[in-house]
């Protein structure tokens, strides 16, 4: 056969495999035969209905799963597990996958990948090619679908896009502007949170490099495009751009298109290429459905330097300079520039604390300094004990942590003792560190907002305030002193991308829980019977930022609070007094009988199970799922707030003074 | 040339049991057998997707590439086979 040269070309052996595990699954070269292992285990499981056993080897065979293969079983084992028994995840979403390519082996990938992180996703998957009609159409079966995200998974053919443009400029407005148009609607009949895919650079150019030199070149063309579709989600709001280029050239672009499937089938990427793909838009839902990694934890021998501190000592550990030492150095740098941008960095050693702390003081190399953590646990207990600790003082679940360790053997006893702790595989070498705790996607964020940046100062602080709280004589005597400053104010568009980060990731000061995107968020802004606020806390040690939302509804003579939250730094601080003070105060201006607010249990707000009783409001309703309404007349005596709080509020005192700020918004 | 049916069914050569596990894997059905003969017009469920879900699970079992021709040509279990007699699995 004369293709035979051809198609050895495209083999796919061993060799092909890209030497960072780039499937972002594990490092472990043994991987796939572990996913393997784990599936036939499943389906065993599941031959004996033993369904839980089942769901937990397919979400660790999901977890290692590095094949279209592995995904693909694990979805088919998984639909069988459903039918039969609720699946345990962090979150239900529903996703839905439009695009311009087929769907049909995306998707169960996609719905295999989302388990592994926590997600059981119901999927919607559109037809081929027909994103434009099911994004435009307000009675599509997207619209009815009502998805929590919609994914556009467009690719570069699709553009149609000539060899050389006569008019790149008009031609990049032109493409950006419908995408714009379809979210703009979409969002509108959806409700849902567009995820929209940029566009590959394919390498193959009748040009060559020149299409990237030429104005209106393919190449550049299409850079111009992904650049403009990154402005334009961004003022968009509730949009969030994926890296199709980026990811693709991650993987290797020789490989990620198959032409045989793309002429035989309209597959768009390779197969093959399928698992760095759905775990890239695994990330990027983790982040819009609020379930990202927020606290990084370290081991230091082995990890932050070579060598072991409590016998070298820090001019015998292995840092700085060139090679390996290097490789270390570089690792730090990265671990810094995560904390910059909003990561937590958290210290899990079994050192002598004195011993480990000494290099971040003494050491010219350490890129890492003390202050950079939120936490530094260095003793001799076992390690889950110690990130046990680590997500209690932090006040965040153990589901938000990632556990970096060199030491296989404490990884394998984290991962056995606190599955719902992520720990990657690591590579050897420190200088693969970087690439592949990159490969893992576990940061992936849809914005950085100013409180993402000032995030681990805030925790550092607040260690600092349990101090001083150990040396107050009482809670009271301790909240006074911190001088707690509170502005409280509507939501509006400054503030609108924070709001919706909050409300999709607040668990614990949660009382209804009920999510909402930020295209949802803006639309209630200008909803003339929905009273927001927000509330931001400074105090003597820092600027909390923007840590409270509550969201209430005109209902008759009721005004009923819908969502309320507050973020777990600002916890024990009475805040809430606050809040809902300003929110009395406008009902009674306002003329309302009644407040009503609600309680919806969950497994991680049990601390807000009593909020409203301690509020003063009476519970008028007790439902057998844990549900409690209540409600609070306004007859009754003024709500005091704390006297140690010094308010700004901003918020509209009456609904005549909210249809003002609503004109003036509009009159703009 | 296709192997006789029956001669098949006698003996199922370990590259042949890998096959049936593939069609088993790919239908879902752990009872399945096959046969040189069978083609998308016995099974039901046999459609242009499951041919492409059949190409590629064989393509990643046996380590080969299929060309385009060959893709659109594979129409029974016995084409399969040659397909892959070509790039010698046998």
């Amino acid at each position: 056969m004369s293709s035979e040269d051809f198609s050895n070309s495209r083999h796919r052996g061993a060799a092909g495999a890209p030497s960072v595990p780039a499937a972002g699954a594990s490092a472990k070269s043994s991987g796939e035969s572990q996913s393997r292992r784990l599936l036939a285990r499943a389906k065993e499981l599941a031959g004996n209905k033993s369904w839980v056993e089942a769901s937990t080897a397919l979400h660790e065979a999901i977890q290692t799963a590095n094949s279209f293969r592995e995904l693909s079983l694990a979805d088919t084992l998984l639909t069988r597990v459903r039918r039969a028994t609720e699946l345990h995840s962090k979150r239900r979403g529903k996703i839905a996958v439009v695009g311009s390519t087929t769907l049909d082996f995306l998707v169960p990938a996609l719905r295999a990948a989302c388990f592994g992180a926590g997600i059981d996703a119901e999927m919607f998957q559109g037809a081929f090619n027909q994103y434009r009609q099911e994004m435009l159409d307000p009675h599509s079966p997207l619209a009815a679908f009502r998805p929590d995200v919609v994914i556009v998974a467009t690719d570069w053919r699709s553009l149609a896009l000539p060899d050389e443009a006569d008019d790149p400029k008009a031609l990049v407005a032109a493409k950006i502007a419908e995408l714009r148009g379809l979210w703009r609607i979409c969002k509108e009949h959806t409700g849902g949170f567009v995820i929209q895919h940029n566009f590959e650079i394919p390498p193959a150019d009748p040009y060559g490099c020149l299409s990237a030199a030429l104005a209106g070149g393919r190449a550049r063309v299409l850079q111009e495009i992904n650049l403009g579709l990154w402005d334009a989600a961004r003022e968009e709001g509730g949009v969030s751009v994926l890296d199709v280029e980026q990811v693709a050239a991650r993987y290797g672009k020789s490989r990620w298109d198959d032409p045989v499937l793309w002429y035989s089938a309209k597959q768009y990427p390779a197969v093959d290429a399928l698992p760095i793909l759905v775990r890239l838009q695994v990330a990027v839902l983790r982040a819009a459905l609020g379930l990202m990694s927020k606290c990084l934890v370290v081991d230091l021998d082995g990890l932050l330097w070579g060598g072991v501190i409590g016998e070298d000592g820090v001019g015998g550990i292995v840092l700085g300079g060139a090679g390996v030492g290097e490789a270390f150095t570089e690792f730090q740098r990265y671990l810094k520039s995560l904390k910059k941008r909003g990561v937590l960095l958290a210290v899990c050693s079994k050192n002598n604390e004195e011993d480990a702390k000494a290099p971040f003081t003494q050491h010219q190399e350490m890129s890492l300094r003390l202050e950079d953590f939120a936490l530094f646990v260095a003793n001799w207990r076992a390690k889950d004990e110690n990130l046990r600790t680590i997500a209690a003082t932090l006040n965040i679940g153990l589901d938000s942590l990632v556990f970096l360790d060199d030491n296989p053997l404490e990884r394998a006893w984290v991962r056995r003792q606190l599955p719902e702790v992520e720990v990657p595989e690591l590579p050897g070498d420190p200088a693969l560190y970087v690439p592949a705790l990159a490969a893992q996607m576990y940061f992936e964020a849809v914005s950085l907002t100013e409180d993402d940046r000032r995030r681990a100062e805030c925790y550092r602080q607040n260690a600092q305030r349990k101090t001083l709280g150990a040396s107050a004589a009482n809670v009271e005597d301790f909240l006074a002193s911190l001088n707690m400053e509170v502005e409280l104010g509507p939501v509006d568009e400054r503030n609108v991308a924070r709001v919706a980060q909050l409300i999709n990731k607040t668990n614990q000061f949660n009382l209804t829980t009920r999510r909402i995107s930020e295209a949802q968020v803006r639309s209630l802004v200008d909803h003339p019977g929905c009273y927001t606020q927000c509330m931001r806390l400074r105090d003597q040690f820092g600027d909390s930022g923007l840590v409270g939302v509550l969201i209430a509804f005109h209902e008759g003579e009721t005004l009923r609070i819908d969502n309320w939250l507050v973020s777990c730094r600002v916890l024990g601080r009475r805040v809430e007094e606050v809040m809902i003070g300003a929110l009395l105060r406008y009902a009674r201006a306002c003329g309302f009988q009644y407040v009503a607010g609600e309680y919806i249990p969950t497994a991680k707000n049990g601390q807000v199970s009593d909020l409203f009783d301690r509020l003063g409001f009476t519970r008028i309703s007790d439902a057998a799922d844990g549900t409690r309404k209540y409600q609070r007349s306004l007859a009754a005596v003024e709500f005091e707030i704390p006297k140690f709080f010094r308010v700004d509020d901003r918020t509209p005192q009456s609904s005549h003074a909210a249809r003002l700020a609503g004109g003036r918004r509009e009159g703009e | 040339m296709r192997v006789n049916d029956h001669e098949m069914e006698k003996t199922l050569s370990p590259v042949d049991e890998r096959i049936r596990n593939i069609f088993r894997e790919v239908f879902d059905n752990d009872q399945m057998e096959i046969s040189d003969s069978l083609s998308p017009k016995d099974v039901p469920e046999w459609d242009s997707l499951a041919q492409v879900r059949l190409i590629i699970t064989l393509e990643e079992e046996f380590s080969v590439k299929f060309t385009t021709q060959e893709v659109a040509q594979m129409t029974c279990v016995g084409d399969l086979k040659q397909a892959l007699a070509r790039q010698n699995v046998e």
